[in-house]
């Protein structure tokens, strides 16, 4: 059983997926496949980037696993997504220019977070925040390398 | 076919940007793309990233899909703080002078080229 939470800066691009990569290698420590770790930390990734570029101030990411689940669990406290829908199309992206020019912004993070899960959660209040919670089930691995 | 990384450097005439580490991986498998989502979808473990990006976060990406290699394209010089991450997690970064379609071009002959 191991648990983690990482506090994610707003704007700290410099330090994106440093949390991911720390936790993949957490994970094959724990006994969790190389590609199930590798799921997670995209998955965390992409969590990640999102607190950073979006998030007004910043989230935390949340990880737990046990013998059943990974769940990778990210909040914050605004500014919320308006239009699930429209978020969770391929290819739309509210991502500024700057963040585009780095290669972010592609309109495909919550895809991804949502593929690399076996069970995907998203709820979001204008003004309130986003969770998102992804899970994924250890015991559907196949391959336990 | 696989090639080992120092070969492919010695073919591909690429600049070792993080020389301190080993170049025993084999490549079997590449892929190119400039946005990290993108990568982060479709990398493999073992492949071998062709990029114009060249900041911290590639670093990143590199590790959480356990890549062989990436190559910076076109001459992009990444900063000393980034080789000096690379170097501290192990993530191999190679240079070419050659823009990414040639990079990737040549690539493409020696891992799905046929022996010839």
């Amino acid at each position: 059983m191991l648990e983690i939470t990482y506090s994610v800066r707003a704007g700290d691009i410099e330090h994106g997926g440093t949390a991911s990569a720390w936790l993949k290698v957490e994970l094959r420590k724990e006994g969790v496949s190389e590609q199930l770790a590798r799921r997670a930390g995209v998955i965390a990734f992409e969590g990640e980037m999102n607190l950073i570029l979006y998030a007004t101030r910043g989230g935390t990411l949340h990880v737990a696993v046990d013998d059943a689940y990974i769940e990778i669990e990210l909040n914050d406290d605004g500014p919320g997504i308006e239009d699930l829908d429209l978020a969770m199309t391929p290819g739309y992206s509210t991502a500024p220019y700057w963040a585009a020019n780095l290669g972010f912004g592609a309109g495909m993070g919550l895809i991804n977070m949502e593929r690399n899960s076996d069970r995907f959660e998203i709820s979001s209040h204008l003004g309130e925040g986003t969770r998102i919670v992804c899970w994924i089930d250890r015991r559907k691995d196949d391959n336990s390398t | 076919m696989t090639i080992r990384l120092s070969d492919l450097c010695d073919v591909l005439e690429l600049e070792h940007l993080t020389p301190i580490l080993d170049l025993d991986r084999e490549v079997n498998t590449a892929l190119v793309g400039d946005l990290l989502s993108d990568v982060l979808a479709t990398a493999k473990p073992g492949d071998v990233w062709v990029t114009v990006q060249r900041h911290q976060n590639v670093v990143a990406v590199a590790r959480v899909t356990d890549l062989a290699a990436v190559i910076l394209a076109r001459d992009v010089r990444p900063t000393d703080d980034v080789i000096a991450l690379a170097v501290e997690h192990g993530i191999v970064l190679l240079g070419s002078t050659a823009p990414a379609f040639d990079v990737c071009g040549r690539l493409y002959a020696i891992l799905r080229g046929d022996a010839r």
